[in-house]
């Protein structure tokens, strides 16, 4: 009963945060494989629309690469068995999914990157 | 153009119905496989440099084994001689080039996989001329 209330709540925040909050597609891979005859990868995609919220940005040089990183908030439940091999859609861009740095049963906090 | 020409030489193995006879899962380098399972064969083709003549390129085709950690290491030595009866001494032609197998093969040690405890991996080694290619 609290999970489904503290859920509808982080809604309401999320939604509340008006602009703070954007919408987002994570693309989860559920299937796929790989043809030796044509040396090419097929991958299914499943996604899912949900928001989140910006809460560091900063670009860093690594290798000589320059990579955009975003810190991101969002709701647990959304990011729940995704890994760093799926992506995340953002103002049309898709972005890999990084390091965790906070998880809790009800948001989570993760990196996420593109290259330049 | 060589080092793909190589890769469809050891892929066509890997494609041929003798192969996918043996029912073991099979996946490339750099190839996120969902579900795995607790048997399968990763494989890794490194090409080294020049060959037994100026037209030609020798390299090292490295598979991993993975099986199922804390059964002891037969099914895994059962999967290499799986893998000797396909590429020890064999000539796979593909159009005007001819991947050339030697006579032996080698086992590396076995270890649990770091990022799967559960699996079992040893690495199968054999090297091979790519002749016909610059």
């Amino acid at each position: 009963m609290f999970k489904t209330i503290i859920n509808s709540s982080l809604d309401k925040a999320f939604i509340l945060l008006k602009d703070l909050s954007e919408e987002v597609i994570l693309s989860k891979k559920s299937n796929s494989s790989f043809n030796f005859e044509t040396r090419q990868t097929s991958t299914v995609n499943v996604n899912f629309i949900t928001k989140m919220i910006v809460v560091k940005d900063r670009e860093e040089t690594k290798n000589g690469v320059k990579l955009f990183v975003k810190e991101i908030l969002l709701k647990t439940s959304a990011i729940e068995n995704f890994s760093i091999y799926d992506t995340l859609t953002y103002r049309s861009d898709s972005w890999q999914l990084g390091a965790t740095f906070k998880h809790t049963e009800n948001v989570t906090l993760l990196e996420i990157y593109k290259g330049a | 153009m060589s080092f793909a020409i190589l890769e469809e030489s050891v892929f066509s193995v890997f494609n041929s119905i003798p192969w996918k006879a043996e029912n073991i899962k099979t996946f490339p380098d750099n190839f996120i496989e969902l579900n795995p399972g607790n048997e399968f064969i990763r494989v890794s083709i490194i090409p080294s440099g020049n060959g037994l003549n100026l037209k030609s390129k020798s390299g090292l085709l490295l598979i991993d084994i993975f099986t199922s950690a804390g059964n002891g290491p037969r099914r895994s030595t059962e999967i290499a001689d799986k893998l000797d009866k396909h590429f020890i001494g064999k000539n796979i032609v593909t159009g005007n080039v001819s991947l050339q197998f030697p006579l032996s093969s080698s086992l590396g040690q076995g270890k649990q996989d770091s990022a799967n405890p559960g699996l079992y991996r040893v690495t199968y080694s054999t090297t091979f001329n790519l002749i016909g290619v610059t």
